[in-house]
């Protein structure tokens, strides 16, 4: 998650020697992958960093990504014992030297499909997860990819800087066995009869908005097609009066690539910012870096001139009784609106699911594919995961769900385990 | 002191309020009871002379030998023993005795007496046969040499009895040896470096003893290999492809350095320079506690510098003051008395306590308890605090080892 350089040799064993190894350690619990972090770290203060980085990716065949991307800080870092003493093991940082220091080696060769055939629809980490773990056990697993290339946003909206090294070495190491189709949108199930089982995890293709007047206005754009953008190219935003508004993670790291990129750049959220669902680790570099925050602010209507825009008035919001995410509701205050010029605005609230794909799967109330125990369906053979299920998460979430996924899918299909 | 020295004590004086600690050692009244052991610090006439200038209260002289005698050093000479984050538990090294010769050790002696009248300026010998041994000691003491110490137990190379066998593990030749140099020293003390790696050590002692001389330094280092390079198969250091044993020493060896001068010390009246190990004022203390009557520092001062004698006398000061002692020899062997043979250790039980307002909750000392002790925790929970099995806990105290919060874990004493 951290940008800063990976540990010195020297760094890394030190950390490792403040880890107290504890039984049962907490860190463990709070990794979606479940990686056994005393071990690997155990292994670096012995030396053994090929044992440490075959833990690693035992637990996680996206191990490189996700040394990049982890937010430890909110999950294994956020419940170290050691934190007690004096401040908690840097679990990243160690995690990225290990796998900075071994070279990345193919998985072993997988067993040659002989079970159930699967399909699994989207080649994000959820299902990437998913398909390699079903591999694995010899199940003939086939992948469609709407996109040109496998790895969902980590292909396409996490910054190439971030992530583009790590994707591609972790796909090296266990995609190409995977029979891949890209180029392939599927929005229905009806050719889909002759698998046993389909696992659909497409993540949120609706692009954010929020549905008022003027967001069609040249310079309004969602945060992903916006990001989706910046990743190919420098946007060409320098000088300008950038807005963006939301208050998760993809409106911190397209406000970062914004400011990157020589705009001026505030936030505008309708909550507080304890509120804010981004990782409190990119909000404090985001406000580090020099970006403005509004908060208890929301947009009403974006106002534009000659068909582009210039402004977007703005109302104010009050805390009203705790809403289903347990945080407070905001409600708008009459007679506040004013207005905040701008010469573009990003969007990073509202994407979803895509309104009319998958017409046979039920939706829960947030409008995500609704998911049953064990990543069931509404449909029986349909197992649902990832973001599209569940909304914005980690990429170490929905690849560890991915693989629960198979477990469940082999589960039901009552092939060898 | 030259102007280098002199600088430095300038920018950095020293801050602490300190006491008199001077002590008597073999009729020597020291300025305070840390000398520098013979070493590399030692060895270079520049160097002894900032040690003593920044407050060390004597020097013994690296190891001198006859004109003429080979020295053949290789290198690397140093090795170490590192914990995982880099600290040094311990240093080995196959150095060996100085490549000067007694002439210039003498003329040093002359010279350091004149510039440090006051310092204990003794000098380390190391012969061949009688006539050598003989000799250095009366050169010595006819420079003025406040002290002689003489090289039993160097573990790398020994030019004593046998080659390879450190002549203090021989209690015969300990005896005879050890005669000829008083012999020659006459009134100027003498004192005989041993080896702790002997069958029994005490025998070594009283063999000193018999012989005449004042006292022994104890305990040396210990011979060792440091490791070994798992790719080339060769120990360390390697010297073109091959290695040897060497000296281990530093904090690594403390311990055997307590048992060493206990062990002398409820042996013998003998006096005692402890050395090996210490690396600050509380080991220090612990050595003399246990019998020795000053103490001498190497490998801490060849880390550091000579400027942790700061951390020494600050420490001794501010012990005197909170025990109450008089002076420093009031702290010779004061714990020689609680030191006993197992079996008249009174029988008592106590049990493990847990601070649960200092303990983090990491249950390292469950999982210790429930593999290598007596399955007398009982495991609660991720972050709740591990619970004592009060009928199933004998009191071994392994829980309070590995506890990482200092005072979290106590043994409590159980009456009857």
């Amino acid at each position: 998650m951290s940008s800063a350089p990976v540990f010195t040799r020297t760094q890394a064993v030190a950390e490792a020697w403040r880890c107290l190894q504890c039984f049962d350690a907490p860190c463990i619990a709070a990794c979606p992958a479940s990686v056994n972090i005393p071990r690997f770290i155990r292994m670096i203060r012995s030396g053994t960093l090929t044992g440490a980085a075959e833990e690693l990716r035992s637990a996680n065949a996206f191990v490189t990504l996700c040394g990049a991307v982890c937010p430890s800080s909110v999950l294994c870092r956020s419940r170290c014992t050691r934190g007690r003493i004096d401040r908690a093991i840097d679990i990243g940082q160690l995690h990225r030297f290990v796998t900075a220091s071994v070279p990345a080696r193919a998985f072993p060769d997988w067993p040659r499909p002989r079970g159930p055939r699967v399909a699994v629809i989207g080649a994000g980490p959820a299902g990437l997860g998913c398909a390699a773990a079903l591999s694995q056990r010899g199940f003939d697993v086939t992948v469609f990819e709407k996109e040109s290339r496998a790895g969902g946003i980590a292909a396409f909206e996490i910054p190439k800087a971030r992530a583009e090294n790590a994707l591609e070495q972790d796909l090296r190491a266990f995609a190409e066995q995977l029979r891949i189709v890209t180029s392939k949108p599927i929005r229905s199930l009806k050719d889909f009869r002759e698998f046993d089982a389909v696992f659909v995890a497409v993540g949120l293709g609706k692009p954010a908005g929020i549905g008022i007047e003027g967001e069609d206005l040249l310079g309004v754009e969602s945060a992903s097609s916006f990001l989706r953008r910046a990743r190919e190219k420098r946007p060409d935003v320098a000088g300008e009066n950038a807005i963006v508004v939301g208050g998760g993670n993809t409106a911190m790291s397209a406000a970062m690539v914004l400011f990157k990129a020589g705009a001026d750049v505030t936030i505008v959220y309708r909550r507080r910012q304890i509120d804010m669902p981004a990782w409190p680790e990119k909000v404090e570099e985001a406000a580090a870096t020099g970006i403005r925050f509004r908060f208890l602010e929301n947009p009403v209507r974006v106002v534009g001139e000659k068909g582009r825009v210039v402004g977007v008035d703005v109302q104010r919001q009050q805390l009203g009784a705790p809403d289903a995410s347990g945080r407070p509701r905001p409600i708008p205050v009459d007679d506040s609106s004013f207005r905040l010029s701008a010469d573009r605005i990003i969007i990073a609230v509202g994407a979803g699911v895509e309104a009319d794909i998958f017409p046979e799967l039920a939706r829960d109330e947030a409008g995500h594919l609704a998911s049953g125990e064990n990543n069931e369906s509404s449909v029986s053979g349909v197992f649902v995961g990832g973001d599209a299920a569940h909304g914005e998460g980690t990429v170490v979430g929905a690849f560890s769900e991915g693989r629960r996924a198979a477990e469940n899918i082999a589960k039901r299909l009552g092939a060898a385990t | 002191m030259s102007a280098v020295v002199r600088e430095v004590f300038d920018r950095y004086p020293s801050v602490h309020p300190l006491r008199d600690l001077s002590v008597s050692f073999c009729g020597f009244e020291l300025e305070n009871p840390f000398v520098l052991s013979a070493g590399p610090s030692t060895d270079a006439l520049d160097i002894v002379r900032r040690g003593l200038a920044m407050g060390w209260a004597g020097a013994v002289l690296k190891t001198t030998s006859m004109p003429g005698t080979p020295v053949s050093l290789t290198y690397p000479l140093m090795t170490g023993w590192h914990s995982g984050d880099r600290r040094l538990l311990g240093m080995g090294n196959i150095d060996l005795i100085s490549v000067h010769h007694i002439d210039e050790i003498a003329a040093r002696v002359r010279t350091l007496k004149k510039e440090f009248p006051r310092k204990l300026i003794a000098a380390s010998i190391m012969g061949q046969n009688r006539e050598a041994w003989q000799s250095l000691a009366s050169t010595l003491r006819k420079a003025g040499v406040d002290l002689i110490e003489c090289s039993f137990s160097c573990p790398q190379g020994s030019m004593g009895e046998e080659p390879g066998r450190m002549l203090a593990q021989s209690v015969e030749a300990t005896e005879r040896v050890a005669r000829w140099v008083k012999e020659a020293a006459d009134t100027t003390p003498v004192l005989i470096k041993i080896t702790p790696l002997v069958t029994d050590v005490a025998e070594i002692a009283q063999a000193v003893e018999r012989a005449g001389c004042d006292g022994v330094t104890a305990a040396n280092s210990f011979p060792s290999l440091s490791g070994v390079n798992l790719r080339t198969f060769v120990p360390e250091p390697d010297v073109g492809g091959s290695s040897t044993f060497s000296g281990y020493t530093g904090p690594g060896i403390k311990p055997l350095t307590l048992y060493t001068v206990a062990k002398i010390a409820g042996a013998t009246r003998l006096a005692i320079s402890g050395n090996g190990g210490i690396s600050n004022w509380h080991d220090a203390a612990e050595v003399m506690v246990v019998g020795a009557g000053c103490v001498q520092l190497c490998t801490a001062v060849m880390h550091y510098g000579f400027r942790i004698i700061d951390d020494l006398t600050s420490g001794f000061s501010h012990l005197l003051d909170e025990t109450g002692l008089a002076n420093v020899g009031e702290l010779v062997g004061r714990a020689l008395p609680n030191i006993r043979d197992h079996d008249s250790l009174p029988r008592q039980k106590v049990r493990s306590h847990i601070n649960k307002e200092t303990c983090i909750a990491c249950n390292a000392c469950y999982v210790a308890c429930r593999d290598g002790g007596h399955m007398a925790m009982e495991y609660v929970g991720q972050e709740e605090v591990p619970r004592v099995l009060e009928e199933e806990c004998v009191g071994c105290g392994l829980c309070a080892q590995v506890c990482p919060v200092v005072d979290c874990i106590t043994m409590e004493f159980i009456p009857e």
